[in-house]
């Protein structure tokens, strides 16, 4: 009862500060008058989310949200704005303010102009002022930049190059945020849910760069309109489309080829943008001496699109969606997998002061793996998930020094773990389906960001989440010995589990000064859905399945304190942040599990907690002819769980104590760029047996407690050159040559370590490493028009 | 057809280029336990239970065998007990003539042995029911050069109940399936009740020499009706056994067995189905 009190509550407050503010009376009472507006790239249109708004008088500021809009207050007078935004050229506007203003502002991109930026430019300090920590922010350009694996691209590979990110195991698209495990990340495609992230088992992510405006990564300090995962949000934000003119940007690499065509359907009003990628490294299959691979199938493609209309100032709507499958075919089996998402989003201004957001978003992920009719093995096997959400936000720009969010979430779950099939008239298989499942998680959410004076900010709010398991479902319960002993039946529309979260969310940042601020932060987080994998790197088999009677939800407490200085006039950005975070009812899985097409699994599972504290630096020269980064995270993961491990507490795969990461780009001249890219990490935790028995026939082995033993560190070398063409001022192709190679110098880095009997002598055990790749060299052609 | 899927993933492992190579690492060694490998079926015969020590795990010799242990199985009314084979220390027997009736539960008990020698014998047991197990129709032979192999077909009706098969191959008499970790074992959760129309249980693949078929040789099928137990422990051991990698494979764990005290193995108790036939046709390759 004390929740729904307060649901009540925070409900009230939300109905009534639109109501408040929309007619407004107060506006007048204050004599404050708004700026607002919206800033956007000069050359295609694009809106330039967290582009800062700074006004010399009052050396105060603001920033364009997450749909280039801003809102200012300010008193009658006259002001110097200064717009700008990182890799543009900043503009200065003289303002009287006598009424409410509209300006909206186009920044032109510096790449025009390399020769010119030097380092007297004045640079943002805004990694040091704005109230923010623990978070990471890439634009596309600066992920071309990193040297690519075959040639491919690929944003969550440039995110693992991040202080506390790391990747789960070599090539896999899944990473763990600060001793988080893969499915605590909540990754975001235009705000809609991405289940599974990646392609061909991981080596490949499922985001085309050339579609992608903006990545961000919170890994703490997580803004209250996000919730339902414990240690990341990836919010990665697609283009618009360019509203200029039309444009196509495609390339022809090693294993894929990409095209993406945008434009104006109405100038400067409509603009779509479409972007398309498959690989064809099956087209060489049958160049292989060996029949069996010849005789393979092995693609993955994706599509995604976007619309973008401005009504007129005050409503803008975006369409989005993404499409994307991989497909393996051979003689007798067929594996297909893919994500798809769809966002409709409208953007409206009550007022100058009150922006807000709807949004009705789909995600599915499914999988199917069949074989041909006609056998007595024939069958099918099928999994889907499936989100229908609606979500809206609201951010009230109530005066200069308190900027008000609130808003709603609401997102019905569909899962459906996997039925399997036999097909044809010679199958031996009859039906067999592990039920449905149904939820509805609910998010409501209100805070404040509110500047005390010049030096210190706060903001604070809360989240607090609801979740129901929605009938018809069986339920069984299991008991010590996690056997099932009973089970309940419940009818459908039944809401036959709720559970509740407040999730509160608190930053506090103090400016020392302009070179130098000190942050720190706690996020409250709830996590009701869950990946059942126990594999390190990843499988398409995935099976999410909710939190239930049988499962508490996930929840986690994080703390984080940090430290940001700039050096020489910004050209430097270094930042220390320090972190603990204790994960309560976190899920591993028992010995053996049996995770697939199980319709007790949750009697697979074991419940614990875990504890992650680390400290990550990260020094960073964010624009220049030399430009890049080293980051380096010092970490600690474990776990304890009463029933894995005799109960004794044990670290968690993602523990690497060590993790360094060099990126460097060097522009030697217009047209030449060089990086390079070093990683380094202590090898992840393993289980290694200490000793054995004949058993069977074998050598079985007896092994130590989990994860008691360490594999070889892992280090690796990536570079790429960059050759532009010339640019002529009035020739519109404009292409250039990448040249990549990846593990430069061979390193035979551990992929797995396997214990093994000699054939000649099977008395003899020795271990044996399987390293996936030595040098991988690979070109890419890319072009545009 | 979880199995299937690791088809898939082998095959895209290949196109990947892996590479293996040998590798020094140093491994603590943990305390001695008891192994046992005790087997007990429908047939009428010797019966064999085998006792070993487990060592370090780069011992690299022989495993050290358990002698003078005192070894009945029980099934409740009659008692039999198992005297060590006087060549093959160890190795211990039941008399020729016995064997294990269906709906009985059999239970092995080891005496007489001290593997943590602290001057104290230890008590290890264990326990197995036989259930029964239909008679196999028929069997078949097919060449697939897809996988280079024949595989045998098997048809058998499948009863109602919840059942679990381990599936040995014998070629010209010779078990094919040698290690535990070759036989088919499978529960019959997806087709329960169903005819098995044929649905391959076993191959002989080309790669191996020994296992190669050629025109005329005889086949024999042999059907273990085993209990949940011994089923759960296969599977462990193929998990245990199969190549570990981060794709798929879940954290490595030891397999468990059903004989107490901290044991390492297992006593199986199982009803036996036969059916035999021979390669009729001659493959060119």
């Amino acid at each position: 009862m004390k929740y729904f009190r307060i649901i009540i509550t925070i409900l009230l407050v939300i109905c009534c500060i639109p109501i408040l503010y929309a007619s407004n009376p107060i506006e007048g009472a204050e004599k404050k008058l708004i700026i607002s507006g919206s800033i956007k790239d000069a050359s295609n249109g694009e809106q330039l989310l967290g582009a800062t708004i700074y006004i010399k008088e009052l050396k105060t500021g603001a920033a364009s949200n997450l749909y280039g809009f801003y809102s200012i207050s300010l008193q009658q007078g006259n002001y110097t704005l200064v717009y700008s935004y990182i890799g543009y050229k900043p503009i200065e506007r003289i303002i009287q303010l006598k009424s409410n203003m509209t300006i909206n502002i186009e920044l032109d991109p510096l790449q025009k102009e390399l020769k010119e930026v030097v380092i007297t430019e004045k640079r943002t300090n805004e990694n040091i002022t704005r109230n923010e920590m623990s978070v990471a922010k890439l634009d596309a350009k600066t992920i071309r930049k990193i040297p690519a694996f075959m040639g491919e691209v690929d944003i969550i590979k440039a995110l693992q190059l991040l202080p506390g990110v790391q990747t789960t195991s070599e090539g896999a698209s899944g990473f763990s945020v600060r001793g988080g495990s893969p499915d605590q990340n909540l990754i975001l495609l235009d705000e809609a849910t991405v289940y599974n992230a990646s392609h061909l088992l991981g080596f490949f992510s499922v985001f085309n760069n050339d579609a992608i405006k903006d990545v961000k990564i919170y890994k703490g300090d997580i803004p209250m309109n996000y919730g339902g995962r414990l240690s990341s949000v990836l919010d990665v934000r697609m283009n618009d489309g360019n509203q200029k003119r039309f444009e196509a940007t495609g390339g022809i690499g090693s294993i894929s080829s990409r095209l993406t065509v945008e434009g104006p359907i109405l100038k400067d009003k409509t603009s779509f943008i479409l972007a398309g990628r498959r690989t064809y490294f099956d087209l060489f299959l049958p160049l292989s001496s060996d029949e069996k691979v010849r005789n393979n199938t092995l693609y993955f493609y994706d599509f995604n699109a976007k619309v973008s209309h401005t009504i007129n100032e005050n409503n803008r709507i975006y369409l989005s969606g993404y499409f994307g499958r991989d497909v393996f075919i051979n003689n007798f089996s067929k594996l297909t997998s893919g994500n798809q998402t769809f966002t409709f989003r409208w953007n409206h201004l009550f007022s100058k002061k009150i922006f807000s957001n709807f949004m009705f978003v789909y995600s599915k992920y499914d999988y199917y793996l069949g074989t041909p009719e006609g056998e007595a093995y024939s069958f099918d096997w099928k999994s889907r998930m499936r989100d229908y959400g609606f979500k809206s936000d609201f951010t009230l720009y109530a005066n200069p020094n308190n900027t008000v969010k609130f808003g709603i979430s609401s997102i019905y779950h569909i899962f459906e773990p996997g039925g399997a099939r036999g097909t044809g008239t010679q199958s031996i298989f009859t039906e067999f389906k592990v039920p449905s499942s149904y939820a509805l998680e609910n998010g409501l959410y209100l805070g404040n960001d509110q500047k005390i004076n010049q030096k210190l900010t706060l903001k604070y709010g809360l989240r607090f989440s609801m979740f129901n398991n929605v009938g018809p479902a069986t339920i069984y319960s299991y008991n010590n010995n996690f056997e099932s002993i009973d089970s309940t039946v419940y009818e459908s529309g039944d809401f036959y589990k709720t559970y509740m979260g407040l999730e509160p969310r608190f930053g506090i940042s103090y400016t020392i000064n302009d070179q130098s601020s000190v942050k720190a932060s706690y996020s409250g987080t709830y996590q009701y859905v869950q990946l059942a994998q126990n594999s390190t790197s990843g499988t398409p088999l995935d099976v999410w399945f909710p939190s239930s009677p049988n499962v508490k939800p996930q929840r986690s407490d994080q703390f984080a304190l940090g430290y940001f200085r700039n050096f020489l006039g910004n050209f430097l950005e270094t930042s220390v942040e320090v972190y603990y975070k204790k994960m309560y009812n976190s899920i591993d899985f028992k010995d053996h599990a049996e995770l697939l097409l199980n319709e007790k699994l949750e009697g697979e599972l074991r419940f614990g907690n875990a504890n992650s504290k680390g400290l990550e630096i990260l020094v960073k020269i964010p624009e220049g002819k030399f430009n890049g980064w080293i980051s380096y995270t010092l970490s600690k993961t474990d776990r304890n769980f009463a029933d894995i491990n005799n109960g004794k507490t044990y670290l968690a795969y993602y523990d690497k104590p060590h993790n360094l990461a060099i990126v460097a780009n060097y522009e030697f001249s217009k047209r030449t760029s060089l990086s390079a890219t070093w990683i380094y990490y202590t090898g992840a935790p393993v289980t290694f047996p200490t000793g054995r028995a004949e058993v069977g026939g074998k050598i079985v082995p007896i092994y130590s407690d989990r994860n008691a033993y360490r594999m070889p560190d892992y280090h690796r070398l990536d570079l790429s050159l960059t050759l532009k063409g010339k640019q002529k001022p009035n020739k519109r192709w404009n292409h250039e040559w990448n040249f990549s190679i990846y593990n430069a110098y061979g390193r035979k880095n551990a992929w797995t370590i396997n214990f093994v009997q000699d054939k000649d002598n099977p008395s003899v055990t020795y271990a044996e490493k399987t390293y996936l790749f030595s040098i991988i060299p690979a070109i890419t052609y890319n072009f545009k028009f | 057809m979880k199995k299937l899927t690791y088809i898939f993933f082998a095959a895209i492992i290949i196109v990947a280029y892996s590479c293996t190579e040998k590798m020094e690492i140093e491994l603590d060694d943990t305390y001695t336990r008891l192994v046992v490998e005790g087997r007990f079926s429908t047939d009428t015969t010797i019966h064999t239970v085998r006792l070993t020590k487990s060592s370090s795990y780069f011992y690299n010799q022989a495993p050290p065998p358990v002698s003078n242990a005192l070894i009945t199985i029980s099934d409740g009314n009659t008692t039999i007990t198992l005297n060590e084979n006087a060549t093959k220390p160890g190795i211990y027997e039941t008399p020729f003539n016995t064997f294990g009736k269906i709906g009985s539960t059999y239970k092995l008990l080891i005496k007489n042995v001290d593997i943590n020698n602290d001057g104290i014998m230890e008590e290890y047991d264990a326990t197995s029911t036989i259930y029964p197990i239909n008679q196999i129709d028929s069997i078949s032979t097919k060449y697939y050069t897809d996988f280079e192999a024949w595989e045998i077909k098997c048809f058998v009706q499948d009863p109602p109940t919840e059942d679990y098969y381990l599936f040995h191959i014998y070629k010209n008499n010779v078990l094919m399936t040698d290690t535990l970790t070759e036989p088919l074992v499978v529960d019959d959760k997806l087709y329960n009740g169903n005819y098995t129309n044929g649905i391959g249980v076993g191959y002989l693949r080309d790669e191996k020499s020994g296992e190669r078929g050629y025109l005329g040789d005889s086949i024999r099928l042999e059907i273990w009706r085993i209990d949940k137990n011994f089923f759960k422990f296969v599977s462990e051991y193929k998990d245990a056994l199969r190549t570990q990698t981060p794709l798929f494979s879940g954290p490595p764990a030891n397999v468990k067995g059903n004989v107490s005290n901290g044991a390492i193995g297992y006593f199986a108790a199982y009803s036996v189905s036969k059916a035999s036939t021979t390669i009729k046709e001659t493959i060119k390759k």
